[in-house]
C-alpha cells in the first residue's frame, strides 16, 4: 500500500511547479510595472520611488494567489479523473485528503515566497534617507515601549494571539471549502452524467453543473439564515465570531469531504 | 495451480448501456493469457474493473480471495497511458513517480527494461512517439513485482520488429508465479507465449480455453478466434 506521505509528496511536487511559475510571473510583472512607474511621467512620486518595486510586488500578490487557487483546483480535479493517479493503492479518503492538503500547503508555500520577495524588494528602500529615518524612529519608539515594560501588553492588545490563530484556521477551512465545492461539482456532475445516455454528454454535464450550483446557492442561503437564528454567546466578541464561523465552516468541510470521498470510492472513475 | 483471480457474475453498465453482462472468469497463477475480442467488446472495461478503476459494478472480483479495491491495486500492475503526468515529465521522473508510489516497483528491473526498450532517462513524455510511449508503459508495468499484470493493447503502436523482440522477452521479465493477461489484436504474434485464451463476445466470456486444447483441435489460436466471429456471420 502507498503511504499518505508518499502520495502527498508526489501530489505536492506537481503543484509546486505552479507555485514557482506564479512566483516568477509575479516578480517579472511587478518588476516591469515598477520600472514603467519609475520612468514614466505619471508614475511614482519621488518619495514613493524607493518602495516602487515593493509596492508592485504587493499589488500583484493577490492576483498570483487567486491564480494559484484556480490552477491548483484544476490540478486537483485532473488527479481525481486520472487513471495514472487513481491506480495508486491508497484509500479514497487518504487520496482526497492528500490532494487537498498538498494544494493548501503549496498555497502557504507561495505566500512564504511572496513574503520573501516582499523583503527583498523592500531592500532598495533603505537607500532612501527618509525611509531610514522613519525606520529608525519606529525602532526608537519600540525600544521605548519595551523599556517601559508594557510593549508586549500593547502588542497582544493590538494583535491578540487567539484571534490571529482563529483567523488562520478560518483561512485554512475556507481553502478546504473552496476545493471541496469545486470537487463536489466536478464529481457529482460526472457521476450523474455516467447514468445518462452518452449522447450530448458535455451539454448535459453543463446543465447539471448549473442546476447543482443553483441548488448549492439556495442551500447556503437557507443554512446562513438558519445559523443566524441560533444564539452563539456574546455577539460583540470577535473571537467568539471567529470560533462560530470556524465551527460552521468545519462542519460544512466535513460534510462536503464525506460526500466527495463517497463519490470517489463508489462512482468516479479515472480515465 | 493456485486460483489467483475470480470474477463472479460481473455486470457493468455505463450511460444506460450494458458493457459486461454476467461475466465469470477464473484465472490461475503463473499463466500468460490472451484476452481477445473485437473493438468495444469490453476487454478494457473488464481490465479496469479487475484492477479497481471502474466502479459501480455488480458481482465480485477477488484477487487471492480478497475483494478490496486497495489490495487489488497494490497487487495488480496495469498498463497506463501516463496521461496523469505532464508532457514535460522526464522518463527519470516517471521512474521516480512509480518508485515512490508503488512499494513493489523495482528500479533495477526498470533500468534493465528501459535500456532494453532503448529509452533515455532524459527524454520527456511529450517527445515520445506512440511506440516509444507504449514501450515505456510496458517497462513501468513490468517493473512492478505484481501477482497479476494487465497489458491493455500494449503493442499497437510499436513497430513489428520491436514488437516481436518485446513479446519474446516477456517470459524473461515475468516472475514464474505471476500471471499476465494481454489484450491485443495481434493474435498471431503472441500465440507462441500463450497458455490460455479468453474471448470476450456479446458482453460475455464466450470462450476460455487453454492454448494447447485449441491446438489439439488442429486449429491455430487465430483461426479459432476468427471462427467464433465467423459463426456469427453465418447466422
Amino acid at each position: 500500500m502507498t503511504t499518505f506521505k508518499a502520495l502527498f509528496n508526489q501530489m505536492g511536487k506537481k503543484k509546486r511547479r505552479s507555485v514557482y511559475l506564479l512566483a516568477l510571473l509575479q516578480l517579472v510583472a511587478a518588476s516591469i510595472f515598477a520600472l514603467w512607474g519609475l520612468f514614466s511621467n505619471g508614475g511614482f512620486s519621488n518619495s514613493d520611488k524607493p518602495v516602487a518595486w515593493f509596492v508592485m510586488v504587493c499589488t500583484f500578490a493577490p492576483l498570483a494567489d487567486m491564480a494559484y487557487v484556480v490552477l491548483s483546483a484544476w490540478q486537483n480535479e485532473k488527479e481525481y479523473s486520472s487513471q495514472t493517479w487513481r491506480l495508486v493503492p491508497i484509500s479514497s479518503s487518504k487520496f482526497y485528503l492528500a490532494n487537498i492538503s498538498s494544494a493548501i500547503v503549496n498555497g502557504l508555500y507561495l505566500v512564504l515566497i511572496q513574503i520573501g520577495m516582499g523583503i527583498v524588494t523592500f531592500l532598495p528602500a533603505f537607500l532612501s534617507k527618509d525611509v531610514r529615518t522613519n525606520i529608525w524612529k519606529i525602532n526608537r519608539a519600540l525600544a521605548k515601549e519595551t523599556h517601559a515594560g508594557d510593549f508586549w501588553q500593547k502588542f497582544s492588545d493590538s494583535f491578540p494571539i487567539g484571534e490571529i490563530l482563529s483567523a488562520f484556521l478560518a483561512f485554512l477551512l475556507f481553502a478546504i471549502l473552496v476545493y471541496g465545492i469545486v470537487t463536489l461539482l466536478n464529481l457529482s456532475s460526472r457521476t450523474i452524467t455516467d447514468f445518462l445516455p452518452d449522447k450530448h454528454s458535455k451539454l448535459i454535464r453543463f446543465v447539471i453543473m448549473i442546476i447543482l450550483i443553483f441548488i448549492f446557492i439556495v442551500l447556503t442561503n437557507n443554512l446562513g439564515s438558519l445559523l443566524n437564528q441560533v444564539r452563539w454567546g456574546d455577539a460583540t466578541n470577535s473571537l467568539m465570531g471567529f470560533i462560530r464561523s470556524n465551527i460552521v465552516m468545519g462542519l460544512i468541510d466535513i460534510i462536503l469531504g464525506s460526500i466527495n470521498v463517497w463519490l470517489l470510492k463508489n462512482f468516479h472513475e479515472g480515465k | 495451480m493456485n486460483k489467483l483471480l475470480e470474477v463472479k457474475e460481473l455486470t457493468y453498465r455505463k450511460n444506460l448501456k450494458t458493457i459486461l453482462d454476467n461475466v465469470n472468469l477464473d484465472v490461475d497463477s503463473g499463466k500468460i493469457i490472451a484476452l481477445l475480442g473485437e473493438n468495444g467488446a469490453g476487454k478494457t472495461t473488464l481490465m479496469r474493473v479487475i484492477v479497481g478503476i471502474a466502479k459501480h459494478y455488480q458481482g465480485d472480483v477477488l484477487l487471492n480471495g480478497d475483494g478490496s479495491e486497495v489490495y487489488r491495486k497494490a497487487n495488480i500492475a496495469m498498463t497506463d497511458n501516463l496521461k496523469g503526468l505532464s508532457d514535460s515529465t522526464k522518463i527519470g521522473e516517471v521512474e521516480e513517480f512509480y518508485q515512490k508510489l508503488f512499494s513493489d516497483f523495482d528500479s533495477s528491473k526498470f533500468e534493465q527494461l528501459r535500456s532494453f526498450m532503448k529509452l533515455n532517462n532524459e527524454m520527456k513524455l511529450g517527445q515520445l512517439s506512440r511506440g516509444m510511449r507504449e514501450k515505456l508503459e510496458i517497462a513501468v508495468t513490468l517493473s512492478r513485482e505484481s501477482k497479476l499484470y494487465l497489458l491493455d493493447e500494449p503493442f499497437s503502436g510499436i513497430d513489428p520488429m520491436a514488437r516481436k523482440r518485446i513479446i519474446n522477452s516477456i517470459l524473461l521479465w515475468k516472475n514464474p508465479d505471476s500471471t499476465i493477461i494481454i489484450s491485443d489484436h495481434f493474435v498471431n504474434e503472441i500465440t507462441t507465449i500463450l497458455d490460455e485464451v479468453v474471448i470476450v463476445k456479446d458482453k460475455k466470456i464466450a470462450s476460455h480455453l487453454s492454448a494447447d486444447d485449441i491446438r489439439a483441435h488442429g486449429k491455430s489460436i487465430e483461426e479459432y478466434y476468427e471462427s467464433l466471429y465467423a459463426d456469427e456471420g453465418a447466422e
